[in-house]
């Protein structure tokens, strides 16, 4: 009784109450009359979780888009609220007022932290983990924090699919049928060396130092242990080669939607839930694909190559694989960095956890082709500091308060400014986008 | 100046690292020596000016404790002797009596409770020998008074049911402040250094102060400062 009348109420409260469409109030109001309502809900056949700490919504945009392509009508939190109300909201817009679910497939992106309790609830048939690393120290913690909120809540009846390169993610359920992915080591591809903030370095069996084989970025690679029999997870769906534009995977050629490595990594995880699935037509949908524009742009503006980059804040291997990405782009750059989390910025009332400046690697920003490093926000004092610890050079560094000042500071003659901004930055980055667009467009 | 980190490998989860490397910038010819887990410790057998121990995962504590407690004698002979030991965020657990159930190195007289459904997070100003200390903490637990204490709370928490922080004795300083304390707090790294007695020139000493002043000032705008919780 109660359910159906969160499921009214809720319906009744967005189509004529709700201004923004994008938020999950619905969801609220659904679970004021129900605590229990996401247990409640009728759920589509077949339901695909999604969580980790990096790539969740880009891998839930490309799962949706997959099934779409094929004529499923899919139930989506697309607009990031990953928490009760959100998933609620996503059920509720694909269930009829008489409770029954109109969708052939739910894709959830579920919080992290949240999984326990959201997995209890939505019983999923496949649960994806993209990675775990270590993200926003004042709210997760560390990683056994979040690897043992995600494994305690795992149904027993959830298909895992996991990274087989990351080697904590991948002890993830281990009383569950697992599918591994992985990208073998290319040609070109060297092992860098293990970074200080590797979140693994003690095997978890034995406690003895781990061997790693191969580095790709922190601790995503190949590592054995010496003393026991702990070593990557086997992995069913390799990418064997790629280059900028594909990937061959078992022997599949597929359109790659970005180059970025964490971004193959996501299409890889979504493309192996379609396959086991049963997608018919994967290649073919891939060819028509974008990756959203809001995360990754990369235009020419005259004569500038502009690359907007958007990270999570907080989050040192995502903000590190973006600073890696910037710092090889092509030719002479100047780099923006805009990644104060604007929501953290006052910090009587948040915790003012700045580690993450620290754990992330800024070191690649030290190189010849980087003229200059403009970094701005409220953090700009600590973030200069830790550029300077860095080793770059002083006057190349310009560290600024205000973020809507930073192209007055970007150099004539570079052929390329890239801009790594967080979620939050979004407004200023296109405030910046503006001004690059007037200051080099023709 | 010889420094010794300890578990360098586990016991660095919040830029802890970078206490280190930033006092290796301020003095010329300072090693680092890094033992790793499992590893005997180098104070062990060889001189070392300075022990170090950072934040680690909780689970790394009890086994840190199992490969510390055959050298307490040698720990208290070196902390009786005035060596410097600098440890951040939890680590400084591993010192006291217990965590929990778990027997401590014993050498302080405190314990430590854990919590996993109460992740504390909050800013944190004190006062050190009249120099302003600025950070923050983010644990999953909290420890007894200690009689032995290194800050005293301006802003922020303390030890439980205490206005005092951390553990000094002699040349022994903890504190539950977590990540890059020494980069946060020039005015304390140049404190300890001359006490140290070692030469040192502080790298970027400007930027590094303009950076503390500026969260200074910040934190001493605020009445209070709350506790986030998760």
């Amino acid at each position: 009784m109660f359910f159906y009348l969160g499921l009214w109420a809720s319906k009744i409260y967005y189509r004529f109450f709700e201004k923004n469409k994008e938020a999950d109030r619905m969801g609220i109001v659904a679970l004021k009359f129900d605590d229990k309502f996401l247990y409640h809900i009728a759920k589509p056949k077949l339901v695909i979780a999604v969580t980790g700490t990096n790539g969740k919504t880009t891998t839930c945009n490309i799962l949706a888009d997959l099934f779409r392509k094929e004529g499923y009508r899919v139930a989506f939190n697309q607009d990031g609220c990953n928490l009760r109300p959100g998933l609620s909201k996503a059920l509720i817009l694909n269930t009829s007022v008489f409770g029954k679910s109109q969708a052939d497939v739910a894709i959830l992106e579920f919080d992290e932290l949240s999984t326990k309790d959201l997995l209890a609830a939505v019983k999923p048939d496949y649960v994806i983990c993209t990675n775990l690393f270590m993200d926003t120290m004042g709210r997760n913690g560390h990683t056994d924090y979040v690897f043992n909120k995600i494994n305690e809540g795992l149904p027993q009846e959830s298909t895992l699919i996991l990274n087989s390169d990351d080697l904590i993610s991948s002890q993830l359920g281990k009383k569950n049928k697992r599918i591994f992915f992985s990208i073998a080591q290319q040609k070109n591809e060297k092992s860098k060396n293990i970074s200080k903030n590797c979140d693994i370095k003690i095997c978890p069996n034995c406690g003895n130092k781990l061997v790693f084989d191969f580095i790709r970025y922190h601790h995503i690679g190949r590592a054995h242990c010496p003393v026991c029999s702990f070593q990557n997870e086997k992995a069913q769906y390799v990418v064997t080669d790629y280059d900028d534009y594909s990937m061959t995977v078992n022997g599949e050629k597929f359109k790659l939607l970005n180059n970025s490595l964490f971004n193959i990594y996501n299409q890889l995880s979504a493309l192996v839930v379609a396959k086991e699935c049963g997608l018919k037509h994967i290649a073919h949908s891939f060819e028509s694909m974008e990756i959203v524009h809001s995360r990754f742009f990369n235009e020419k503006i005259g004569d500038v190559r502009v690359v907007f980059q958007m990270t999570k804040g907080q989050n040192p291997v995502s903000l590190s694989r973006a600073m890696d990405y910037v710092s090889n782009l092509p030719g002479k750059k100047n780099i923006i960095i805009i990644i104060d989390d604007l929501f953290d910025m006052r910090s009587q009332e948040r915790s003012e956890v700045i580690s993450y400046i620290y754990d992330t690697d800024y070191e690649c920003l030290n190189k010849e082709d980087i003229d200059r490093v403009i970094v701005a926000g409220v953090r700009y004092a600590d973030y200069k500091v830790r550029l300077l610890l860095a080793k770059i050079p002083s006057e190349k560094i310009v560290a600024i308060k205000d973020e809507t000042k930073c192209v007055d500071f970007v150099q004539d003659g570079v052929d390329t400014v890239a801009v790594v901004h967080d979620i939050y930055q979004y407004r200023n980055a296109d405030i910046i986008l503006r001004e690059l667009q007037q200051r080099f467009g023709k | 100046m010889i420094i010794e980190y300890l578990y360098s490998d586990v016991a660095d989860l919040y830029g802890d690292s970078f206490n280190v490397e930033y006092l290796a910038e301020c003095c010329e010819n300072t090693e680092i020596i890094r033992t790793e887990f499992n590893q005997e410790p180098y104070f062990v057998k060889h001189h070392v000016d300075l022990i170090y121990m950072g934040s680690m995962m909780e689970r790394y504590q009890q086994k840190i404790i199992e490969q510390l407690k055959p050298y307490k004698e040698k720990l208290q002979e070196l902390i009786e002797n005035n060596t410097f030991f600098l440890i951040t965020g939890n680590a400084l657990e591993i010192f006291g009596e217990k965590i929990d159930d778990i027997e401590g190195i014993g050498l302080f007289d405190f314990y430590a409770q854990r919590d996993f459904s109460h992740h504390h997070n909050s800013c944190f100003l004190g006062n050190f020998n009249n120099i302003k200390i600025v950070g923050f903490k983010s644990l999953f637990s909290n420890s007894s008074p200690c009689d032995k204490y290194f800050i005293n709370v301006e802003k922020g928490y303390g030890f439980k049911n205490s206005d005092h922080e951390g553990i000094k004795y002699r040349n022994f300083y903890a504190t539950y402040l977590i990540g890059p304390l020494l980069i946060l707090n020039p005015l304390f790294t140049e404190y300890l250094l001359k006490e140290m007695g070692v030469n040192y020139n502080l790298k970027y000493r400007e930027d590094l102060i303009n950076a503390y002043e500026i969260r200074l000032e910040e934190y001493m705008s605020y009445k209070e400062f709350k506790e986030f919780k998760h």
